[in-house]
């Protein structure tokens, strides 16, 4: 009788745990997924593959001075 | 070792039914007298929705009706600029209302900025009574926050309602243990801006190494193993919006980062703020802005100085990269940015009481002042 009032005491704990774990372990799983992801984005950026004309005007330094707008703003 | 976070003992003051609806009662009767004005001063230049649809909005429109084009401008004035300097949750949203509604470009962002500015107005209502627990002053700050003339962005076709909603409930949700939810709004808020992901990574930063500095004190903050793994989480989720607008960038140009690199059409370089901000000083079209610029320093240092930690690393991070670059637009990149407004706000309260009807009557002043500006295409509020 006693035994079992201990054990239901510590059961609560027990299955808290258990879920926590659970739940750190999906996280992770979730983040490697995401991390992959990232590491192809990060690959294909620094992999480009465009023609001269663009390369001359954003890819080297001084493709366009001082930008060419009159009228336009920042981009954001 | 405790694993457990879900459910953790919780130390939030619960507002009263009647104090949050009497807010949000408070919120929109503002909004909607400040829109009432808008559209008045608005109305003999074509009508609320057209007449504040300038710069920026007019890609994002462009964008939202006819998609990213592949190849630059051409024409002497603008040569090489392109549409893909601007992310794409913003004009994505603005095509949805327009398929759902059947409304026009210029009426669908109008609308989606005039939902989403009361939804930032009480999330920022709940953040600053979350990080204050004493209340005092709570309906006094978030009537400043709707009115505030350096709040005027929010109610424009801009990002600014956008990310500020994303950015608030993100790091709301990272204080109560979302992780899952943070992370989705995290990769929208990368999707949203170019700082977005910086600002995520300050955001779990904080989460993992100062979390009692980190946003609102929602609970008591879990182990360090699982503030690790829900800071990881949130960057690596955070960067997976910027993945997809790089892998589609790819796809359409060939360049990944293309968002970077076209910014060199508008005029953009690398100089140390320092520098710029010097620059700023010594020409007469730069000098609003540069005074702007030494404002929102001693706005950072203030916050830093009230322990609004977080908040003014992530408007120091926003400060530092876009002065970095130039002094254009500076304003809007700080001050619009939902903590600099709450700061704005608590600043106010602290002056003498007698003066908070002066401080009323000045914000709604300037707020006709820059509609005014705005309208008219001066282009200090760009």
């Amino acid at each position: 009788m006693e035994d079992g009032s201990l054990s239901d005491a510590r059961e609560p704990g027990a299955v808290a745990r258990r879920a926590g774990r659970r739940r750190l372990l999906g996280l992770a799983a979730f983040g490697l997924l995401c991390g992959l992801v990232d590491l192809a984005a990060a690959w294909r950026a620094e992999h480009p593959h465009v023609d001269d004309a663009y390369r001359r005007l954003y890819l080297v330094p001084g493709g366009i001075v001082n930008g060419a707008t009159g009228s336009a703003t920042r981009p954001g | 070792m405790q694993l457990v976070t879900a459910g953790a003992v919780d130390r939030v003051p619960t507002p009263m039914p009647g104090s949050m609806a009497r807010t949000a009662g408070c919120v929109a009767l503002l909004h909607l007298s400040l829109l009432v004005l808008l559209a008045v001063q608005a109305w003999p230049l074509g009508g609320l929705p057209h007449a504040v649809c300038h710069w920026d909005c007019a890609w994002y429109e462009r964008i939202a009706v006819g998609g990213y084009a592949p190849h630059p401008v051409t024409n002497p004035a603008d040569f090489g600029q392109a549409s893909w300097a601007f992310f794409p949750l913003y004009p994505l949203l603005v095509r949805a209302v327009m398929a759902a509604t059947g409304m026009g470009a210029d009426g669908a962002g109008f609308a989606i900025n005039v939902a989403l500015f009361p939804v930032l107005a009480l999330l920022a209502a709940a953040y600053m009574r979350q990080k204050d627990e004493s209340g005092a002053d709570g309906l006094f700050r978030v009537v400043l926050f709707v009115i505030l003339p350096t709040g005027f962005w929010y109610r424009l076709p801009y990002t600014e309602s956008l990310y500020g909603v994303l950015l608030l409930s993100t790091t709301m949700a990272m204080a109560r243990g979302w992780t899952m939810a943070a992370a989705l709004l995290a990769a929208g808020l990368c999707l949203t801006r170019p700082t977005g992901l910086f600002c995520i990574v300050t955001i779990a930063l904080f989460h993992m190494f100062a979390p009692r500095l980190a946003g609102p004190t929602e609970r008591t903050p879990p182990d360090r193993l699982t503030r690790w793994v829900e800071g990881a989480v949130l960057v690596l989720a955070g960067a997976v919006g910027l993945a997809l607008f790089i892998f589609f960038l790819d796809r359409l140009v060939g360049d990944g980062l293309a968002f970077g690199h076209v910014q060199v059409a508008w005029g953009h370089r690398f100089l140390t703020p320092v520098v710029w901000i010097y620059e700023g000083f010594t020409h007469r079209r730069t000098l609003d802005l540069a005074i702007a610029a030494i404002g929102e320093i001693a706005l950072i240092w203030w916050g830093f100085r009230i322990r609004w930690v977080m908040e003014s690393s992530i408007l120091l991070v926003t400060f530092l990269l876009a002065s970095s670059t130039g002094l254009v637009s500076i304003h809007r990149y700080v001050l619009a940015n939902p903590f600099a407004n709450m700061l704005i706000a608590i600043l106010a309260c602290r002056l003498p009481r007698r003066w908070r009807p002066w401080v009323v009557v000045l914000c709604l002043g300037l707020d006709v002042v820059f509609a005014d500006s705005w309208l008219h295409g001066r282009r200090f509020l760009v």
